[in-house]
């Protein structure tokens, strides 16, 4: 265990308050630095640079700590107990994980608990040798089998903002991509514009620290104050958060009631390069999300089953549990071998299924948080997730063909069919583990993956970014043959794609709104983006956008 | 029909092949084609050396699947194991049923240890509040399972309502072992022999190959 970490254990074993601030930690973990800023800061010359160096190494060690502090948080070993002014946190140990008998022994313990944790996972997942080659990627391997990706929380189930930000700070541990609060209209109509921002203040902290992502789905079909609404977008866009993304439920009836509120929304969010999120609820109703990873969603049988059976029950559903990527250009930069990436996929859903298996062993412990608050229907948390295989630079695959339409067809055929095999090699092993006394839900999706999945990882992108000026950008014919194929995609990606459209900022809110409108009536796209940020590089028409 | 060994890896094989000889097909829910035996009661004698968990070892070392661990696969008989995730467990069933009743510690131990010849030893893993449902698919097989304790050995006699020969049965007759070395040991008895008696004995049809090929007839 890290020596850090051991201090901060040591520090708050031994404090006699109940809750210690961030400050006060980084002055008992970090001693003597500590004294060394403090004498920069008031030095005797009133130096102002060496009270500058004082104030950076100040906030350098803030971070360090913060870092330690997240882990242990997210370990469960600590609390975090309130949030205080312009965001400093207070701490506590968790004691029900931590059961203390004397200060001294309880370090120990703590200690000894983090190391057979960290220890308890000698995981063979028989992809290893593709993970060596860097064509195959666990998302957050380090915690790979003690977390699951995402889960959506009914909004609904929470009678304050209060509670629901409660609920979010102590879900932060269980995840490690996103969490989706849905219907998050109903929460802007019954708190106040000061509770909003404060909340959001909060969770851009805590994304920040956490490194992770929350989504604000809106389902603007069953908006009723638009007023509110308008001035809960004002504050978005001031506070302007970076892991925290908007998400639009809509249609393009829904639109083109709602134009005054669109008009202010897409006004603040251009300027302030907020991208916008939309759902075309007509073509896909299960909720969206997007973080780290990729896009998540929910199969549409799913979805209904769990409106019609579980929906009211739980906070929420988990989304996903394990995702692993593939880097098509690495494995296939030399010649393109459709049977190696079919026998590539099986590993991979092989190694999937020893991952949840291992994983479901822990379930009581990892997920203690939404377990208590899913009394009784536990189990319907997780009985609609899934587990996610996406694909980076997969365009090579069909790009490399002489004929790139047919590259694609063929393309496009082998995905469906290894989500054939995916299909059923998942139904036999729910059958075999049925059958064996265990009844589990173990699915697959395939999907995409964002560049954000590992940046350092990744192979460097092949395929282009495209700026979008005007609605007649849509009749070109390189974009609508793109469009096309994304499309075709949407159907082989279950686990949920997006597409994203790169725009200049500068057009008039209305032209951007005819954009939507022509793109919810007019093409298959369930989920898109809508990017205000300015391309660096190629802003041509001749390829696309992602 | 009803086959006696005290092999578990003999005793798997030759049920497996008289349900391919002598079963009679239908198609079940899933559209999937299913071979059946009616009521076949399977006699696993001397069970400490039959090789109890030689089919699962067999099932595992054939790679054409991913078999559910040993570990796992006694984890969830048992409480400590209990885990949220799965919609039901046997150890849910054994140590917790209706969310209170340790059928073990509370009921066959003390009933086994006052009255050894007791023929009331049953411990019940159906829950009709919970699986009675129309809807729910996800119930669980083994029934109910009677412990006897015959010349200072414990044996167990088990209800198995819908029984996959092939890929179940392995499982099921580790798992019953577990349990049986369980309450043999706190009653300080010798284990005796494990009979499953499988209402719907069936192995489905598109997995004979494959069977045929992991036991090598």
């Amino acid at each position: 265990m890290n020596k850090i970490e051991q201090r901060i254990i040591q520090a708050l074993t031994l404090s006699k308050n109940s809750d210690i601030s961030t400050t006060v930690l980084v002055k008992s973990v970090f001693p003597s630095e500590y004294e060394e800023l403090v004498s920069l800061m008031n030095n005797p010359q009133r130096d102002f640079e060496l009270v500058k160096i004082g104030k950076r190494n100040k906030a350098r060690l803030h971070r360090k700590l913060l870092y330690h502090l997240n882990k242990l948080s997210e370990d469960d070993f600590i609390k975090i107990t309130r949030v205080v002014g312009k965001g400093e946190k207070f701490f506590c140990l968790n004691h029900e994980k931590i059961v203390l008998d004397k200060k001294d022994f309880a370090v120990r313990r703590v200690v000894e608990s983090i190391s057979s944790l960290k220890d308890d996972v000698p995981f063979l997942s028989g992809i290893e040798e593709y993970e060596d080659d860097r064509v195959v990627k666990r998302f957050d391997s380090q915690n790979w089998l003690t977390k699951i990706n995402s889960f959506v929380l009914e909004c609904s189930r929470f009678q304050s903002i209060k509670k629901l930000y409660e609920t979010l700070s102590e879900s932060y541990p269980i995840f490690n991509d996103v969490v989706g609060l849905l219907d998050f209209q109903d929460v802007v109509d019954k708190s106040s514009v000061e509770e909003q921002t404060n909340f959001l203040r909060k969770i851009n902290i805590d994304t920040k620290d956490y490194n992770k992502y929350v989504n604000l789905v809106f389902d603007l079909t069953k908006v009723r104050n638009y007023v509110r609404l308008s001035d809960f977008f004002d504050v978005f866009s001031e506070v302007n958060p970076d892991k925290v993304f908007v998400i639009f439920q809509t249609n393009s009836k829904t639109l083109s009631g709602q134009n005054r509120l669109i008009s202010s929304v897409v006004k603040n969010f251009s300027e302030k390069k907020i991208r916008v999120n939309v759902q075309n609820v007509d073509l896909h109703k299960a909720p969206y999300m997007i973080g780290r990873a990729g896009a998540y969603t929910f199969d549409e049988q799913d979805w209904e089953l769990y409106c019609s059976k579980v929906r009211g029950k739980t906070i929420g559903v988990c989304c996903s549990e394990t995702s692993i990527y593939i880097d098509i250009y690495r494995s296939f930069k030399d010649k393109v071998n459709y049977s190696a990436f079919r026998e590539l996929i099986m590993k991979i859903a092989r190694a999937l299924l020893l991952a949840t298996s291992t994983q479901r062993k822990k379930s009581d412990s990892l997920f203690r948080p939404v377990n208590k608050l899913n009394q009784g229907f536990q189990s319907k948390f997780f009985s609609f997730s899934y587990n996610y295989i996406r694909l980076w630079n997969y365009d090579l695959l069909f790009s490399q063909e002489q004929d790139k339409d047919s590259g694609f067809v063929i393309f496009n055929d082998l995905l469906m069919s290894a989500v054939d095999e995916l299909d059923e090699f998942c139904k036999s092993e729910e059958t075999i583990f049925r059958s064996c006394g265990i009844p589990i839900r173990f699915k697959i999706v395939l999907s995409s993956a964002f560049r954000r999945f590992d940046k350092d990882f990744l192979s460097p992108r092949i395929y282009k970014k495209v700026l979008i000026k005007s609605l007649s950008d849509y009749y070109s014919d390189i974009i609508v043959r793109d469009i096309r194929r994304r499309e075709s995609l949407y159907k082989v990606f279950r686990g949920g794609d997006r597409v994203r459209f790169f725009r200049d900022s500068r057009s008039l809110p209305e032209e951007i709104i005819s954009e939507f409108h022509f793109l919810l009536t007019n093409h298959y796209l369930p989920f898109f983006t809508y990017d205000f940020r300015s391309l660096s590089g190629e802003v041509t028409l001749d390829s696309f956008f992602r | 029909m009803e086959l006696t060994s005290n092999s578990a890896l003999d005793l798997w094989k030759r049920a497996v092949l008289l349900i391919r000889d002598n079963g009679r097909d239908f198609t079940d829910n899933d559209s999937r084609v299913c071979r059946e035996l009616f009521n076949l009661v399977l006699n696993l004698e001397c069970v400490d050396d039959s090789g109890v968990d030689e089919p699962i070892k067999t099932m595992i070392e054939s790679k054409k699947w991913v078999y559910p661990s040993k570990e796992e696969l006694s984890g969830i008989m048992f409480k400590e194991f209990q885990a949220p995730i799965y919609e039901y467990t046997y150890g849910g069933r054994i140590f917790g049923f209706g969310n209170e009743l340790d059928q073990i510690n509370s009921f066959i131990i003390p009933l086994l240890s006052r009255d050894p010849s007791s023929r009331r030893a049953v411990l019940v893993f159906y829950d009709p509040c919970e699986d009675s449902k129309i809807d729910n698919k996800n119930t669980p097989g083994i029934i109910y399972v009677q412990f006897r304790v015959v010349d200072d050995k414990l044996n167990m006699n088990c209800h198995i309502r819908s029984n996959d020969l092939f890929f179940g049965w392995p499982a099921n007759i580790y798992q019953l072992f577990c349990l049986m070395s369980f309450v043999s040991k706190k009653l300080d008895l010798k284990n005796g022999t494990i009979t499953t008696f499988s209402n719907s004995a069936h192995v489905f049809v598109d997995d004979f190959s494959e069977a045929e090929d992991v036991l090598g007839v």
